[in-house]
C-alpha cells in the first residue's frame, strides 16, 4: 500500500471514528443540569474539537484522493513482505509478559521475557544467554524494591 | 531572588543530591550517545526511577539526563557519523570530518567544553529571567493561558509536522480530545469513561509517554535488527585548558550561539535541532571562512554544541513559569512534577521556591559533572556504541512495564502504555507526529479551561480574547501560522 493509500484509509478511519464519539457526547451523564445552565457545558469542548477533527480528516482524504488520482505512481515503494514480523512478535511476548507478570511474579516472567527477546532479536551467544537475564531482572529488581521502595508485581513465585 | 539562590546552594552539600547527579549524568550521557534512544526515550525510561525519591532529588535525576544526553548525541556525530540525538545533527557537519582527520579527541573535547558554556549560560539566563516572567504570569487570567496553550500546540505541530502540517495538526487535535476524557473538570460529567472508573481521572500522562516515546520506539529499533557502529578511533590528544582557550577564541560564535539555543529554547515547539541549525547557520554566516564548514570547522562544532546544550535552560523557562512545557522532553519533566504534587507554573515560584532555585543550582552542578564526565570518560561512552539493540530493546520494555505499572501499581496503566505503544508505531510509520497527540493531552485541560471560563465571563464573546493585548498577539500569532500553512498546502504543494 502506498502511502497515499495509507493516508487515505487513515482520513477514512478518522471519519468514522469521530461520528460515534459525536453521537455519545448527547449522553453524558447529568449533563443536562449543565447544559440547561451554559452553551459552554461539557459538551463545548468535546464537540468543537471533534468537528475540527472531521473537517481535518476530510481534508487528509481530499488531498490523498487528489494525488491519488493525479498520480498513478505510489510513493513508497512496497515493505519487505516480513518487515512487521519481528515486531508482531516482540509486542506478542510483551504481551504474554505482562499477563505472565501478573500471575507468576516480576522476577521468573522478565527472566523468561528477556531470555526469549534475545533469541528473537539475534543473540546467539550462550553466554549472554543464560547470564544477561537472570543479571538484568535483578538490577532492575534490587533498584526499584530495594533502592526506590517502587513496588514491583508479585505473583505465585516471587 | 539572591537570598533564595544563595540558600539554594545548600542544595549541593546533600550527599543524595550529590549522588543522584554523578550517576545520572553518565545515564544522560549513554542514552544520548545511543542513536535511536535519545533524550527523549532516556528520561521516559527512567523516570520511573524517580517515584519513590524526594522531589528535588527525583527532578535533579531527569534534568540531569536531559543536560548530559545533549551533549551525549555529539560523541556518536562525532565517531559514528550519526546523531545520537536530533539535537546534535550540526555537528556531524565538522565533527565527523575531524574524526576522519585523525582530530577526534579534539573535537569531542570542543564539544564537551562548548556545551558546559551554552548550557552555563542558559542556567544563567533560566535563574534570572524566570522569576521575572512567573511575576508577570501571576497577573495572566484564563484569557492569556487558553492563548499561550492553544499557541504553544501549534509550534509545537510545525517544528514536528515539517513532512505534513495537516498529519500535525490531526495529532494536536487527536491530544486535545483525549484530553477531555474522564470527569469535566469544571462540573461533575464523566465523558467517555464508559464505566471505567480508572479513566474518570481522565487519560494518565504517564503511561501515553512510555507507550508512545519508550514502547514505540523499542517495536522500532527492533525492526531495524542487530547492527553494528563503525567506530573511529579517538585519537589526537588535546588538553582541557588549551580547549577552552580555542573556545574562546570564538568567543562571538560561543555568545551568539548560547543566545540564540537559549531563545529558541524558550520558544515552545522548537526545539534544540532547530537551535542547532540557526545557530550553525549564523556562525557559516557570519564567519571569514565560511568554505571552511562542512570539511572539519572547529568553529561549526562550537556552535551546533552550544546552542543545543543552551536549549536545556531555555526550554525550562516556560514549563517552570506557565507551567507550559514546549516539547516532548519537558512534558516528561512536567509528568514527573505532578507526580510529586507539585505544579509547574508562576505559583511554584512562591509555594515551592527553595525546589525551583534547587532546580538552578543541580542544573549549574550537571554541566560542571557533564564536563568532567566528557573529557575524562569520553572512551567508554564512546564503547557503548558497540551495544547492540538486542540488548536494549528487551531491557528498555521491561523498564516500561516497570514504569507503567509502579506509579499505581495498575495494571490498566500498563494496558494503556501498551495501547499506546502500538499506536505510536504505526503513528510513526504512518508518518505522524507523536509529539503533537503529548502536547494536547498536557495543554488541553489548560485550553479548555481558559476557553470555557473566558466565554462564561463574556457571556459567550470570543470577542473578549481581543480586549487582552497578549492573549490576542499569542491567538493572532496562532491565526497567522495556520493560514501560511493552508496557504502553502493549497496554492504551493504540488502533487
Amino acid at each position: 500500500m502506498s502511502q497515499i493509500q495509507r493516508d487515505l484509509v487513515f482520513g477514512i478511519g478518522l471519519l468514522a471514528f469521530v461520528a460515534p464519539f459525536y453521537w455519545l457526547s448527547y449522553h453524558f451523564t447529568g449533563q443536562e443540569i449543565l447544559e440547561r445552565a451554559r452553551d459552554v457545558g461539557p459538551t463545548f469542548m468535546p464537540r468543537l474539537l471533534l468537528i475540527a477533527l472531521a473537517v481535518q480528516a476530510a481534508c487528509l482524504v481530499a488531498l490523498s484522493l487528489k494525488n491519488l488520482l493525479g498520480n498513478s505512481k505510489p510513493t513508497l515503494a512496497p515493505p519487505p513482505a516480513l518487515w512487521h514480523l519481528r515486531p508482531a512478535l516482540m509486542f506478542a511476548s510483551f504481551l504474554v509478559y505482562v499477563y505472565l507478570a501478573t500471575v507468576l511474579g516480576y522476577i521468573v516472567s522478565t527472566m523468561a521475557f528477556l531470555a526469549l527477546s534475545l533469541l528473537l532479536l539475534g543473540e546467539r551467544k550462550l553466554w549472554k544467554l543464560i547470564l544477561l537475564p537472570p543479571a538484568i531482572t535483578l538490577s532492575i529488581y534490587l533498584l526499584f524494591e530495594n533502592l526506590l521502595e517502587v513496588w514491583l508485581p508479585a505473583g505465585i513465585i516471587f | 531572588m539572591g537570598a533564595d539562590l544563595l540558600n539554594a546552594l545548600g542544595t549541593l552539600l546533600d550527599p543524595k543530591v550529590l549522588l543522584i547527579l554523578l550517576t545520572s549524568v553518565p545515564l544522560g550521557i549513554i542514552v544520548g550517545v545511543l542513536p535511536g534512544i535519545g533524550a527523549t526515550v532516556g528520561v521516559t525510561v527512567l523516570l520511573p526511577l524517580t517515584f519513590g525519591m524526594e522531589p528535588i532529588l527525583g527532578i535533579s535525576m531527569l534534568v540531569a539526563v536531559y543536560c548530559g544526553a545533549f551533549y551525549g548525541g555529539a560523541v556518536s556525530a562525532i565517531l559514528i557519523n550519526t546523531p545520537g540525538t536530533p539535537a546534535a545533527i550540526c555537528t556531524v557537519l565538522d565533527g565527523f570530518p575531524m574524526a576522519q582527520k585523525g582530530e577526534a579527541h579534539q573535537a569531542l573535547s570542543m564539544a564537551v567544553v562548548a556545551s558546559f558554556l551554552g548550557g552555563l549560560f542558559s542556567v544563567f539566563v533560566l535563574s534570572f529571567s524566570a522569576p521575572l516572567i512567573a511575576e508577570a504570569a501571576l497577573r495572566f487570567s484564563y484569557c492569556e493561558y487558553f492563548a499561550i496553550a492553544v499557541f504553544g500546540i501549534i509550534m509545537v505541530i510545525t517544528s514536528s509536522s515539517r513532512k505534513s502540517f495537516l498529519k500535525g495538526l490531526i495529532m494536536g487535535t487527536l491530544g486535545l480530545f483525549l484530553s477531555c476524557i474522564g470527569q469535566d473538570k469544571m462540573g461533575t460529567v464523566n465523558r467517555y469513561t464508559f464505566g471505567i472508573l480508572e479513566l474518570t481521572r481522565g487519560v494518565p500522562l504517564l503511561p501515553v509517554l512510555v507507550g508512545l516515546f519508550a514502547v514505540s520506539q523499542a517495536l522500532i529499533l527492533t525492526e531495524q535488527g542487530a547492527k553494528k557502529a563503525s567506530l573511529l578511533r579517538i585519537a589526537g590528544k588535546t588538553g582541557l585548558l588549551s580547549t577552552f582557550r580555542e573556545a574562546f577564541r570564538h568567543k562571538l560564535t560561543l555568545l551568539k550561539s548560547s543566545l540564540i539555543g537559549t531563545i529558541v529554547g524558550a520558544i515552545p515547539g522548537t526545539g534544540a535541532a532547530i537551535a542547532s541549525f540557526v545557530s550553525y547557520s549564523e556562525a557559516k554566516r557570519s564567519s571569514k571562512n565560511p568554505e571552511k564548514f562542512g570539511t572539519g570547522e572547529i568553529e561549526g562544532v562550537i556552535a551546533s554544541e552550544s546552542s543545543n546544550n543552551a536549549v536545556t535552560g531555555g526550554a525550562l523557562i516556560p514549563l517552570l513559569t506557565l507551567g507550559i512545557p514546549g516539547d516532548p522532553i519537558t512534558a516528561i519533566m512536567l509528568g514527573a512534577f505532578l507526580v510529586h504534587g507539585l505544579i509547574p507554573g508562576p505559583s511554584l515560584f512562591v509555594e515551592s521556591a527553595p525546589l525551583v532555585y534547587g532546580i538552578f543550582i543541580t542544573m549549574v552542578a550537571t554541566y560542571f559533572l557533564v564536563l568532567a564526565f566528557g573529557y575524562f570518560v569520553a572512551g567508554p561512552f564512546a564503547a557503548i556504541l558497540k551495544l547492540r539493540e538486542a540488548i536494549l530493546v528487551p531491557i528498555i520494555l521491561v523498564v516500561c512495564f516497570v514504569g507503567a505499572y509502579a506509579l499505581d501499581s495498575s495494571l490498566f496503566d500498563v494496558g494503556l502504555a501498551l495501547i499506546f505503544g502500538v499506536l505510536g508505531y504505526f503513528l510513526i510509520k504512518l508518518g505522524f507526529p507523536l509529539a503533537p497527540i503529548v502536547m494536547g493531552l498536557i495543554l488541553g485541560p489548560i485550553a479548555e479551561e481558559g476557553l470555557r471560563q473566558s466565554l462564561m465571563v463574556s457571556g459567550g464573546s470570543w470577542a473578549i480574547f481581543l480586549t487582552r493585548p497578549i492573549a490576542a498577539v499569542f491567538l493572532g500569532l496562532t491565526v497567522l501560522i495556520v493560514l501560511h500553512k493552508a496557504w502553502v498546502l493549497l496554492f504551493e504543494k504540488k502533487g
